[in-house]
């Protein structure tokens, strides 16, 4: 009778996928503030062209207490919601204004204490580099410079891309007739 | 049957969470949440074992018959299989 008693109520096992980063928030800022990494794929186009949703991955580290312009940071917006986008200025009073690559809005007022994590590596399109790597600082100088004038580069590569799907449909067409 | 070794299981905050390390972070976005039971086969699952000797651990931690026990496991472990988790 004691031997039953001591057996605990059985439950049918559950096991659920999840993938929102919200769920999350728990065990990165555990692992981080443990002084771990942790990788994750990032969603979302918001920084594109650097990296991409669902294709590229991150490696992020707990947040110094000083981030520089440039750094891009994992933070968790006032609503709640978690963004990875870059600090494209530091102002005076210690806050830091933010733009996603993809982005020219630019997000002001972020508090050092919603700085989540820091990015440090990167795997984009299968190819792993770090964040001080020559390539990648030249670009982002370059990207966040010319801030102003990403629309014209994404219009053209808009255009492209729209003349290149045109394109692939008519040679498909020709193609199927010469066959026939 | 065994659990991939890449996949670590952690108790955070009262909750079972299972995230994909090293090489199985490519294919698998997510993590996956356990309840107690679920952690408990998770863990059996650790070693090269069988649906059987699960249940029968089972039987020694609850309350519970072996055909339950058979039934539930073997829902629990197509789950896993489907997501990837199996070796």
């Amino acid at each position: 009778m004691k031997a039953a008693l001591s057996k605990n109520q059985f439950s049918a096992p559950e096991a659920t996928k999840k993938v929102d980063l919200v769920d999350f928030y728990p065990l990165i800022a555990e692992i981080l503030s443990q002084g771990g990494t942790f990788s994750l794929t990032i969603t979302g186009s918001s920084m594109w062209p650097t990296i991409l949703g669902g294709r590229d991955q991150v490696t992020l580290i707990k947040a110094p207490d000083q981030l520089k312009k440039y750094d891009l940071p994992l933070y968790r917006r006032k609503n709640g919601q978690f963004v990875l986008h870059r600090i494209v200025s530091v102002n005076e009073d210690g806050t830091y204004d933010c733009c996603g690559d993809h982005q020219t809005q630019i997000e002001h007022g972020l508090r050092q204490e919603q700085m989540i994590g820091l990015a440090v590596n990167f795997v984009r399109k299968g190819k792993a580099f770090t964040a001080d790597n020559r390539h990648y600082c030249r670009w982002v100088k370059f990207w966040c410079a010319i801030l102003r004038f990403r629309p014209v580069y994404f219009k053209i590569h808009h255009f492209n891309a729209t003349i290149y799907s045109y394109a692939k449909v008519a040679f498909r067409k020709i193609f199927k007739q010469k066959r026939k | 049957m065994k659990i991939k070794s890449d996949f670590v299981l952690r108790n955070v905050a009262g909750s079972f969470i299972v995230v994909p390390t090293g090489a199985a972070c490519m294919d698998f976005n997510g993590m996956i949440t356990l309840n107690e039971t679920g952690a408990f086969i998770w863990k059996c699952l650790q070693e090269e074992t069988s649906v059987e000797a699960i249940a029968d651990e089972i039987l020694k931690e609850y309350d519970v018959s072996k055909a339950d026990a058979m039934s539930a496991v073997e829902t629990f472990v197509k789950k896993l299989e489907d997501e990837g988790c199996l070796e």
